[in-house]
């Protein structure tokens, strides 16, 4: 590809609304490893729902964007988004989901559309949290752990060689009780 | 009225602000201000009908008194004076004799006032030039006072080493006698080039302005060549252009792009938003600007405007851009606009 502007961190686009094949070229800048941008605007989100699960999806392993900007006349898709920050489909999928997103705004065309609490709380945990590593813990915690009471369901068939690193794993989180609630199911795990 | 009562009850007893009369207020306001001190400090003053957010310092026509203390002032840093016609002439040049005096206003903001003349501006050339914390002129949407303009030019003529940073000059119309507003059109452009000339020729003094707002001011021909001369003389350290809303043609454009396209030229910032009329010969201008091995532009905001299908295609050679705002019409103008940012390496890792 003969590129050669990789300085741009801030791009915005008005006007007429993005079709299909610009939201597959976003995506494709959005997921490339060497992505620059820190902020992006699209005052025109008027998207298909293929067009943003593409669009998600890339948001998804994107390393670089802080801030994104959205306006415009659609329904707002934030299962999508929610998924992207935090994909709760296992443990594996949520440390691989998008720690870096920090703001998500919304122009007046989204008022009276409820926002997603969700969304707002993994924004927050991203912003908030030290590293990236530790809004993954958090989210891990908040996503597997802390809802329906504590399960051990996740550890069951982990190897006893790769304990010790999962046991200070839960550890670093600085949640007594999750720790707490770990040791008790471990008798659970190890009995013959 | 007692301003030190006054301060007693709504400041240090806590009684309901809600419930402040004009003439407590104004009270108030020139009892902090002739204390003088940082306890008591005011930073910002808000007079006249028309400002940003309608809290203004309601008045009793003693401009001279006020005028006077806010000049003795050490503490306040912004003084707003928004639509004044009820000042009368002498009242206003008494109260601005005595700001101008001012060694601590930073900000000056004047919006939708009559000038009476502008004699005012020859008044407070002596703050432009002298207080060493002034930063930020705004003349805004000004009333029909064509004669202010030479005051304002002679105001910049003579404040050479002055420390103001911004200048925004923007919906000026009436001081330059055109109807339509602005520098004016071909035709009457012409009829004011002198002045337009001269005008452009007197920032040159004003060798600390990196902010230039002309937003609103029908730049054409005469105008943008006069402009292109101030980008290109050597004292010019603007970085930050603002030409929104200007009307600017093809012609416009091709002399703004080649003297931004210049070595020489230290402007970063580049806003051209809500220009209808320079069409695609005009954006082949700034195109070559943005492919220019000397350009600068960091930020480049084209918005409300018909060129980012073809602005989109000079990313692939820019390699200053960080900044960029577009209208595109088109897939192709966005796909070509990504590919131009893309970074080479297409490998990925968790």
């Amino acid at each position: 590809m003969s590129s050669s502007n990789n300085s741009l961190v801030d791009l915005t686009f008005g006007g007429r609304s993005l079709g299909t094949q610009s939201y597959i070229a976003l995506a494709s800048n959005l997921s490339s490893p060497g992505c620059t941008l820190t902020r992006l605007g699209i005052h025109s989100w008027s998207v298909s729902d293929e067009s943003a699960i593409v669009f998600t999806d890339a948001l998804k392993v994107n390393k670089s964007l802080l801030s994104l900007s959205l306006s415009g006349r659609c329904k707002w898709q934030w299962n999508l988004f929610e998924n992207a920050l935090c994909d709760g489909s296992s443990i594996e999928a949520t440390y691989l989901s998008n720690h870096t997103l920090q703001k998500i705004s919304y122009g007046h065309s989204f008022c009276g559309q409820k926002t997603s609490d969700e969304v707002n709380l993994y924004l927050g945990m991203n912003e908030l949290s030290s590293t990236k590593h530790a809004a993954a813990q958090l989210k891990i915690y908040s996503k597997h752990f802390s809802k329906d009471g504590f399960s051990m369901e996740p550890f069951e068939n982990i190897s006893l060689k790769v304990m010790p690193h999962v046991i200070a794993y839960m550890g670093k989180g600085g949640v007594r009780s999750l720790m707490y609630n770990f040791v008790k199911g471990l008798s659970f795990i190890c009995r013959p | 009225m007692d301003g030190a009562d006054v301060f007693r009850r709504y400041v240090i007893e806590g009684e309901d602000q809600g419930n402040i009369t004009d003439e407590e207020t104004l009270a108030l306001t020139r009892f902090r201000l002739e204390q003088n001190s940082e306890t008591f400090a005011i930073k910002e003053l808000v007079f006249g009908d028309y400002v940003p957010n309608d809290e203004y310092t309601p008045h009793d026509g003693d401009w001279a008194r006020d005028g006077a203390t806010i000049g003795a002032n050490k503490y306040l840093k912004q003084l707003y004076f928004g639509r004044s016609h009820e000042v009368p002439e002498k009242d206003y040049e008494r109260f601005f004799r005595g700001v101008s005096k001012s060694k601590s206003i930073e900000k000056l903001y004047f919006e939708r006032n009559t000038y009476h003349g502008g004699k005012i501006f020859q008044i407070l050339t002596r703050l432009i030039a002298k207080n060493k914390n002034f930063r930020h002129l705004v003349i805004k949407d000004t009333m029909d006072e064509p004669s202010a303009i030479h005051y304002i030019i002679a105001m910049f003529e003579n404040s050479k080493g002055s420390t103001m940073e911004r200048l925004e000059l923007t919906s000026t119309g009436a001081l330059w006698d055109i109807v339509d507003g602005g520098f004016g059109d071909d035709e009457t452009g012409e009829s004011n080039a002198p002045l337009i000339n001269k005008f452009f020729a007197s920032l040159c003094g004003l060798s600390s302005l990196i902010h230039l707002d002309l937003r609103s001011n029908c730049i054409q021909k005469v105008a943008s060549t006069a402009l292109a001369s101030f980008i290109r003389h050597p004292s010019c350290q603007v970085k930050h252009l603002n030409i929104a809303a200007n009307g600017i043609d093809c012609e416009s454009s091709e002399i703004l792009a080649d003297a931004l396209s210049e070595e020489s030229s230290t402007v970063e910032e580049l806003i051209i938003v809500e220009c209808g009329r320079i069409k695609e010969r005009g954006w082949e201008a700034f195109t070559r600007l943005l492919e220019s091995p000397h350009c600068k532009i960091e930020y480049f905001n084209c918005s409300m405007t018909s060129g980012g299908d073809i602005i989109s295609n000079s990313l692939s050679t820019n390699t200053s851009l960080k900044k960029l705002s577009v209208d595109v019409q088109t897939d192709e103008a966005v796909i070509s606009l990504v590919i131009g940012c893309q970074a080479a390496t297409t490998h990925w890792w968790i």
